[in-house]
């Protein structure tokens, strides 16, 4: 049915090194996509450089809102938002600006007040793990 | 200059006629007149003599100039096809595309009347209005500091050797 | 709840058809780079001119320019000294920012400031313009008028107008300030203000001073009067002063703060004694973040009401009606590349339902490690927590726990493979009370000590390909995935539950190393899981469609459950989990999640959410979310947990007249939750808006127990908005997110 290995359709732009600047330099997400860069053994410099890679990650925005309720009116699902911008720029070209939306719902129970909290925190930070990806994805997807 | 008025007046000129009935000479031809640091300078001039000290000059030319160098430094130009020069209330009457150029500004009109010893400029409007463009350097002396200043006369020096 | 606006269009007065006819006079803004004055000529032209030393008088038909700026008169009159100049008669004056005409002007061309007399001026860009005996222009940026009005209405529409001794206009804030000021409508002077700041820009804090007054069942006649404060550029604070007719006058203070390495916010509100319960009633709400450096951080996330009605009764920005458990914690953190090390307390206010353990404190330490021996890397967490309750006969208790952690990661383009071996060592100290609120706490233990290791191997594909879909090119990527969890068994029996329940499970979850939140269970687990995700790419690499499916398989049965699991679940596999979203040409919209229960053939979740939008004032939603009520306790339940079907809409009739509408309805007990509607009618300066409102009220009575939680609560809101002085530019999604449910819309994905 056509499918080939990911590289061959969308040729991977030949970065080998990226400056990264986040607003939370040692932040769980800066650290997400420290991780992923390692994995597609980016190597991280540690100052711009005009003939390199930038990649400037923005403040992440998280929101959380009512989608159901339960028979008594109180909340029963939340859907937590999790958005972020973010700017590749190439050496000597417009910079690339893109926006990351993610949103996922749980069900809240009201007689379990801290684990409910705890499940939203570790949905959150699943959130910025798929962000940290869909980054590093779109960065060595880029055309040259 | 305050001086320039005490200076004899110097004409210098291709040709020259007088006529003594109506007390005229007409210069022709590259005229020059100096009066200390004054100089006018127009294709023919005309000079005519009524009482002593209301002698009157009329130069024309494309266009005739006139140069004067102020006590302060700031010399100023005047243009125009016809300039007349009247002693007795020390004043010049440019018309027709009249312009007067000063260090920090540069004024045009149809006709302009300047007179040297209050520098009062009067002007009047002809097919387009009077126009006056103040140049940055005149808002830049207001505010330079003393060293800027310095700059001025140096170069004004040069100018007149 | 915050609402999701749309994803960042905002609305600019050109859109709008009315705006193009009400604003045509108002001319265009000329941005120009800041010229600086003493570098740029200035131009004179006149009938006539005159002049002495450096005095100069033109006359007739007079025109100066410098740079953007153009002033007219009859006269002028130019000292070339002291650059004071002097305008009379015929006056026209604009700097690309405000079109002034006045009889005179006296202008200092050294400081670009100007003031100009018996003056009428129109901003540049916006609907703001007025009369002003004395106008003062000390920037491009900032002006003050005295004895001067201010309105946004075109010439001729008298519907508002303020008339102030003093107005401070602050161009680069966007914000005006009005003192001793008295507020006219069609000539009637309405209100007297002695001091006010209102925003002239739109990302301002819009939409406050104006007063509306509303009347509901519950409060009776409602008066709600904001006022706006900008203390500072990086502080404001809003008053509101509500009075309502049946229960009395509740005062919501708001105080927000953007400091360099401090920001947050602060919220008071007080009722006293309200006439209905005759209690005083209260709200306290602190959220802060300080961010020292990145390396040094303090969080603080406060809510306090008085009692467990505040919201459903009074309403109020803090929370939201339909809020149950109000989050009181607070850490401290420090971070830096390898490690970060964090305390933290927290407790609940929760509304209704029964207390939760509450952290006080809790230690953690989180270490990273990548050591660079082929790409194996060592993680470290470790905590202390100590559990107290309110209620003394339930089990309190302090949790050790250490979690070594080895990853093997293994990526390439088209292929990942991930290893993780890690080993959890908790140890729990727990003091149980001797009457007990629940039989299995006679299991627990003092001191229990669990260890014991997990394993997982989660490898994945990478595939691509050029298709076609419905006449359009996209790249279709496609990544199945399989994982192998393994945790051996434990009998947890004697463990208390602190902050562990079941986790949701969606496609990501179903690749979770746990079922359960928190730490005090940990599932044993032989199982495979399979999953499959894909999704196509438009030219500009924008998901366009995506669709996941996955399963869990269990080679062995899992034997860990909770107390409160009645019936053992012995499927050899997990539900079945699927979710899609697609954005068909901006135009249709659409989310679903199914979860179902192969075994029992049926639906434990499922939710579709479809949008078709034509406009960002034009849209209709429709959503339905169901959960199977649990199997243990069907009798309390009809059908559901949740079951409920929602309507939003927005519909303009044309550029003056729209209307909103939201209406969800619990399918099981055949009841509304909400019906909203709204209409709007919007001229050149003004808008006004009548809301319908019916809802549940909320009861905190036991989730189930059907028959005396049934509430309603009905009102209408009649509001009046002011363009220009309570700021431009109004989304729907600001007005459909009024009710019960903020307004979201499906697959927001960029």
């Amino acid at each position: 049915c056509g499918f080939t290995p990911k590289g061959q359709v969308i040729s991977r732009a030949d970065i080998n090194s990226v400056y990264l600047s986040t607003p939370d330099p040692y932040g769980q997400l800066t650290r997400e996509i420290e991780q992923q860069l390692r994995f597609a053994n980016i190597d991280i410099l540690s100052q711009p450089d005009e003939q390199m890679y930038q990649l400037r990650v923005g403040g992440e925005q998280q929101s959380r809102r009512t989608i159901s309720l339960y028979d008594n009116a109180q909340s029963a699902e939340y859907e937590l938002g999790y958005s972020l911008q973010y700017q590749i720029v190439r050496p000597n070209k417009e910079p690339l600006s893109f926006t990351i939306n993610i949103h996922r719902d749980f069900l809240e129970n009201p007689e379990q007040a801290l684990a409910s909290s705890r499940e939203a925190e570790l949905m959150l930070n699943e959130m910025r793990e798929t962000a940290a990806q869909r980054i590093v994805r779109r960065l060595t997807t880029l055309e040259p | 200059l305050q001086s320039d008025s005490k200076q004899e007046i110097v004409i210098r000129a291709n040709s020259n006629t007088a006529d003594l009935d109506s007390n005229t000479t007409t210069f022709l031809g590259n005229v020059v007149v100096t009066q200390g640091s004054i100089k006018l300078t127009a294709n023919k001039l005309v000079g005519i003599r009524h009482k002593p000290g209301e002698e009157e000059m009329i130069a024309t030319g494309n266009p005739a100039t006139f140069y004067q160098m102020m006590d302060d430094g700031k010399p100023v130009e005047a243009k125009a096809k016809k300039i007349r020069y009247l002693k007795k209330n020390n004043q010049i009457i440019l018309s027709q595309n009249a312009s007067l150029k000063q260090l920090d500004s540069n004024y045009t009109a149809e006709t302009i009347t300047y007179n040297i010893d209050t520098r009062q400029i009067e002007g009047q409007k002809g097919e387009n209005q009077t126009r006056t463009v103040f140049l940055p350097a005149q808002v830049d002396s207001k505010k330079s500091s003393k060293s800027s200043d310095k700059s001025i006369d140096k170069s004004t020096n040069k100018a007149a050797q | 709840a915050p609402a999701e606006s749309f994803e960042g269009n905002v609305i600019t007065i050109a859109d709008l058809p009315l705006t193009q006819r009400c604003y045509a006079y108002v001319p265009e803004v000329v941005l120009a780079p800041d010229i600086d004055p003493n570098t740029t000529e200035v131009e004179v032209l006149s009938d006539s001119t005159s002049s002495e030393a450096n005095t100069f008088v033109y006359k007739g038909n007079v025109k100066v320019t410098q740079g953007l700026k153009e002033l007219k008169s009859d006269t002028l009159t130019y000292n070339s000294d002291t650059q004071k100049a002097q305008a009379l008669g015929n006056i026209h004056f604009t700097d690309g920012q405000v079109s002034i005409t006045g009889a005179q002007i006296d202008a200092d061309l050294s400081n670009d400031t100007a003031t100009s007399y018996d003056t009428r001026y129109q901003f540049h860009g916006k609907g703001g313009r007025g009369k002003s005996d004395e106008l003062e222009v000390l920037d491009r940026e900032h002006y003050n008028l005295y004895e001067a009005s201010y309105t946004s209405c075109p010439p001729g529409d008298k519907t508002w107008e303020v008339r102030a001794k003093q107005f401070e206009i602050d161009n680069e804030e966007e914000l005006a300030t009005a003192k001793h000021a008295t507020f006219w409508i069609q000539d009637v002077p309405v209100f007297y203000f002695p001091y006010f700041s209102y925003p002239i820009g739109s990302n301002r804090k819009s939409g406050f001073l104006i007063p509306s007054v509303s009347s509901s069942s519950e409060n009776g006649i409602t008066y709600e009067q904001p006022i706006y404060w900008n203390i500072a550029p990086n502080q404001d604070a809003t008053l509101t002063v509500k009075t309502m007719a049946q229960r009395g006058v509740h005062e919501l203070a708001e105080y927000r703060y953007l400091l360099p390495s401090n920001s947050g916010k602060f919220n008071a509100e007080y009722l006293d004694s309200d006439k209905k319960t005759d209690e005083d009633r209260y709200l306290l709400h602190w959220n802060h973040n300080t961010n020292v450096g990145g390396h040094f951080r303090f969080n603080t996330n406060y809510t306090k009401v008085s009692d467990d009605n505040y919201f459903n009764d009074l309403g109020s920005t803090v929370g939201a009606r339909t809020d149950n458990q109000l989050l009181q914690t607070a850490s401290t953190a420090w971070l830096e590349k390898n490690w970060n090390a964090e305390i933290e307390v927290r407790d609940f206010q929760v509304l209704g339902g029964s207390a939760p353990h509450v952290v006080m404190p809790k230690l953690a330490f989180n270490g990273y490690y990548p050591t660079n021996w082929n790409h194996i890397e060592a993680d470290i967490f470790a905590e202390v927590t100590k559990f107290d309750h309110k209620d003394d006969n339930v089990y309190v208790g302090t949790r050790y726990h250490l979690q070594p952690k080895l990853l093997l990661p293994l990526y390439s383009q088209a292929a990942f493979l991930n290893t993780e071996l890690s080993y959890l060592l908790t140890h729990y100290q727990q003091t149980i009370p001797d009457t007990v609120k629940a039989s299995w706490y006679k299991e627990l233990d003092k001191d229990v000590t669990r260890s014991l290791p997990s394993f997982s191997m989660h490898g994945g594909l990478n595939f691509e390909r050029e298709t076609q879909f419905l006449g359009g090119d996209y790249t279709q990527t496609l990544t199945p995935q399989v994982k192998y969890l393994y945790v051996p068994y434990r009998d947890q029996g004697n463990i208390g539950l602190y902050d562990t329940s079941p986790l949701q499970l969606d496609y990501y979850g179903l690749f979770r190393d746990q079922r359960y939140s928190g730490i005090d269970r940990i599932a044993d687990a032989n199982q495979v899981t399979v999953g499959v995700s894909t999704s196509y790419l438009d030219d500009k690499f924008t998901d366009r469609f995506r669709f996941a499916i996955g399963q869990m398989f269990y080679l062995e049965q899992s034997k860990t459950s909770l107390p409160s699991d009645t019936i053992i679940n012995d499927d050899n596999s997990s539900s079945l989990v699927a979710q899609t979203d697609f954005n068909f040409d901006d135009k249709w919209f659409y989310h679903g999640g199914i979860e179902v229960d192969t075994s029992g053939r049926e639906f434990s979740r499922g939710n579709t959410t479809i949008e078709r939008r034509w406009a960002w004032n034009k849209l209709v939603q429709l959503n339905y979310r169901y959960i199977k009520a649990p199997e243990d306790n069907k009798n309390t339940y009809v059908k559901g947990v949740v079951n409920q079907i929602g309507t939003k809409a927005a519909w303009p009739f044309n550029d003056q007249w729209s209307a909103i509408g939201s209406y969800y309805y619990d399918t099981d007990n055949k009841r509304a939750f909400e019906t909203l509607a709204g209409i709007k009618y919007e001229d050149c300066c003004w808008a006004v808006s009548l809301v319908y409102d019916r809802h549940m009220k909320t009861s905190y009575g036991r989730i189930g127990d059907i028959d005396n939680n049934y509430d309603l609560s009905s009102s209408i809101k009649f509001q009046i908005e002011l363009k220009g002085l309570a700021g431009f530019g109004n989304n729907a999604s600001s007005s459909l997110s009024q009710g019960l449910f903020s307004y979201g819309r499906p697959f927001s994905n960029k």
